[in-house]
């Protein structure tokens, strides 16, 4: 008997493991997974009121992690991809899609995590040089049979526990297994209150009120705590989820990402202190509500705890109907927009245009510029365009780097349409231009970098401050050809970035002998300073040369 | 034929590079087809000061005229340098006013 409950108590042990590092997993997978498809599909489905709660409910079934699907949404409002009324949209109802885990949960499927386990895990073995798409679709199919198997033992492991009233406690270890018990019926199930702030910081701590749910059900199937206590703990779980989205957006800088965090609290703040209301009159006045509902549509305990979590994912949808207005306000004061993303989003290119090559290739050329306008902003008391104006310049470096990198998927998705002969050298040389406009952007962020690095330096602090102002001038040149792409300012910017051989030679040569040999800190910066100067002006030469090589302008 | 001679002083950043703009076209519109810029009492140049120079020298190029440059100063010397002005063939750099007079004679 004592072994047979030992056996339970390990293999629950094991489940509980193998379920919780399973759950982070399948999120990261279904995010490497989905990638720009994902994004276009998303987007795509935003833009049709309908069937935005379709996307968000298989974002959150997908990723399974509050947290983990308002990164997602950041990074597409961020991106452009969908707009702030869409993200808390898709918010809402991905609440709904992260129940489906909890719902799964409460009927057996062990031998489908078998049967899963071993086609993917076979499958990888053998395909081991196949195509990246097909082996991380295998690994996240492998990584969803590790978490089926986990809840499945889980089950396992309860159903021996709950065989026993008690475990006798004839050995030590049997002992240990009793006191913990004992331990967490007390601390859980002692009262409403207690049961609630322990779902809570359980949720907190594992950032997952689905896990927190999933744990707490086969918790109660193993008789480690009576339905009630169950109850309140998946009602907590789901409250710290909210209580935690909060606090990460209060602490969070303004922006899309404080927007939506504080969003998401508020909502499952606001919805589940009206659902415990109900809750709680239910008990004490006996009333029909939703506990009568949840019982009237299952009798099994483990299924109406997987729709009571349900129901607290759903009540922010409730919230939202009803205080729309208010919510938005509040936002408002509480999360008001960052400078800079509107900066980061595309202006000109957009998904639907790769169907039309030319139109394609044109905006492709209009956002480049945009990229090009962003460089003297990159450096420190450089001029950025006036509307990044207040972004400082390690921002407006990062948000080139990013459209560059947009363009540069952009064009990837143009070079798959039919293209006629001067379409392709057209996008050739955007792509040529794009990659070294994106390498200017990163080199920039070094320089910068050093640049400030070199500031205790009296002697290299005075050439940070030359290179800053010199290489300013040289981007601003940059930025002149760029956007007018006159032969004149092309073959001026050709004389610009001729070869610095000497001139770096002698810089190094001044400084290092002012700073005299004894600083190795100093004599290092201004290397790297140095160094990343000349790759900044051959960089700025390769772009003259393509404008130079550039068909009519793009 | 015109001579314009604007002599810029203390700092050519980005808070006085408008007003030297509004100098240099002036001169530009005055009908003078010869700019020199002596630098000696300059003491600082900025990125946006360069710029200034550059538009300068563009437009009177643009009107057939010639911009010489004069006295920079080490500080000023090395920005050149580092931003390739120094090997820019739309203007002429050189040590002294007269010399630089010289040559736009």
């Amino acid at each position: 008997m004592i072994h047979s409950q030992l056996h339970s108590l390990i293999v629950f042990f094991g489940g509980l493991g193998l379920f919780l590092s399973s759950i982070n997993r399948i999120g990261a997978h279904s995010i490497q997974l989905g990638g720009r498809r994902l994004r276009q599909t998303l987007a795509r489905h935003t833009s049709n009121p309908a069937l935005s709660p379709l996307a968000g409910t298989t974002l959150g079934a997908l990723v399974q992690s509050a947290s983990g699907v308002t990164a997602i949404l950041v990074g597409l409002v961020v991106a452009g991809v969908i707009n702030i009324p869409s993200a808390l949209s898709m918010m809402l109802w991905a609440n709904i899609g992260s129940s489906a885990l909890v719902l799964v949960a409460s009927i057996d499927l062990q031998v489908l995590g078998l049967a899963i386990l071993g086609i993917a895990g076979i499958w990888l073995y053998f395909d081991q040089s196949g195509p990246e798409p097909r082996r991380a679709a295998l690994e996240a199919l492998f990584t969803l049979s590790l978490l089926l198997l986990g809840i499945g033992l889980m089950h396992t492991g309860t159903e021996g526990l709950s065989g026993g009233d008690t475990l006798e406690p004839a050995s030590a270890a049997a002992g240990i297994a009793s006191e913990i018990k004992l331990w967490i019926v007390h601390i859980a199930g002692a009262s409403a209150l207690l049961g609630l702030i322990f779902g809570a910081i359980a949720a907190i701590v594992t950032q997952s009120a689905s896990g927190t749910a999933i744990t707490i059900m086969a918790a109660f199937q193993a008789g480690l705590m009576p339905f009630g206590a169950a109850e309140m703990v998946v009602t907590g779980a789901v409250l710290g989820s909210g209580l935690s989205a909060l606090v990460v957006g209060l602490v969070t800088r303004r922006g899309s990402q404080r927007m939506l965090q504080v969003f998401q609290g508020l909502t499952k703040i606001i919805g589940m202190a009206l659902l415990l209301a109900l809750l709680l009159l239910e008990r004490a006045l006996d009333l029909r509500l939703i506990g009568t509902a949840i019982a009237w549509l299952t009798t099994t305990p483990n299924r109406q705890l997987a729709l009571l979590y349900l129901t607290c994912e759903a009540s922010p949808l409730l919230v939202h109907a009803v205080t729309g207005r208010w919510v938005a306000r509040a936002l408002e004061v509480l999360a008001p927009p960052a400078p800079g993303e509107s900066l980061a989003h595309p202006r000109f290119i957009y998904p639907e245009a790769v169907s039309d090559p030319e139109l394609a290739l044109l905006l492709a050329g209009r956002e480049q510029r945009r990229v090009a306008q962003l460089l003297p902003g990159a450096l420190p008391n450089g001029t950025p365009p006036p509307d990044a104006a207040d972004i400082p310049p390690a921002q407006v470096g990062a948000i080139g780097v990013r459209l560059a990198g947009e363009i540069g998927l952009f064009l990837a998705s143009v070079a798959g349409s039919p293209l006629t002969r001067e379409q392709t050298d057209l996008l050739a040389n955007l792509h040529n231009r794009n990659e070294v406009l994106r390498n200017l952007h990163e080199t920039l962020a070094d320089l910068t970098r050093t640049i400030q690095e070199a500031r205790p330096y009296a002697a290299a602090a005075a050439l940070a401050n030359a290179l800053a102002e010199g290489v300013g001038a040289l981007l601003m040149c940059v930025d002149d050809a760029a956007q007018s792409e006159d032969p004149f300012d092309v073959d001026l910017l050709l004389q610009l970035s001729s070869d610095r051989g000497d001139v770096v030679d002698g810089m190094r040569r001044r400084v290092i002998g002012a700073e005299g040999r004894s600083d190795p800190d100093s004599q290092q910066a201004v290397y790297i300073m140095t160094s990343l100067f000349e790759r900044t002006v051959w960089l700025i030469q390769r772009y003259a040369n393509q404008l130079r090589s550039s068909p009519p302008k793009a | 034929m015109a001579e314009k001679i604007l002599t810029p002083k203390g700092r050519l950043d980005s808070a006085t590079a408008a007003a030297f703009e509004t100098e240099f076209m002036a001169a530009a519109d005055s009908g003078a087809d010869r700019l020199l810029i002596d630098f000696s009492e300059l003491s600082y140049i900025s990125s946006a000061g360069l710029r200034v120079v550059l538009k300068a020298a563009k437009r009177m190029q643009s009107k057939g005229g010639r911009v010489a440059l004069c006295s920079l100063g080490p500080q000023i010397a090395e920005v050149f340098e580092i931003s390739g002005f120094s090997s820019l063939s739309i203007f002429s750099i050189h040590s002294e006013r007269d010399s630089a007079l010289a040559a736009l004679r």
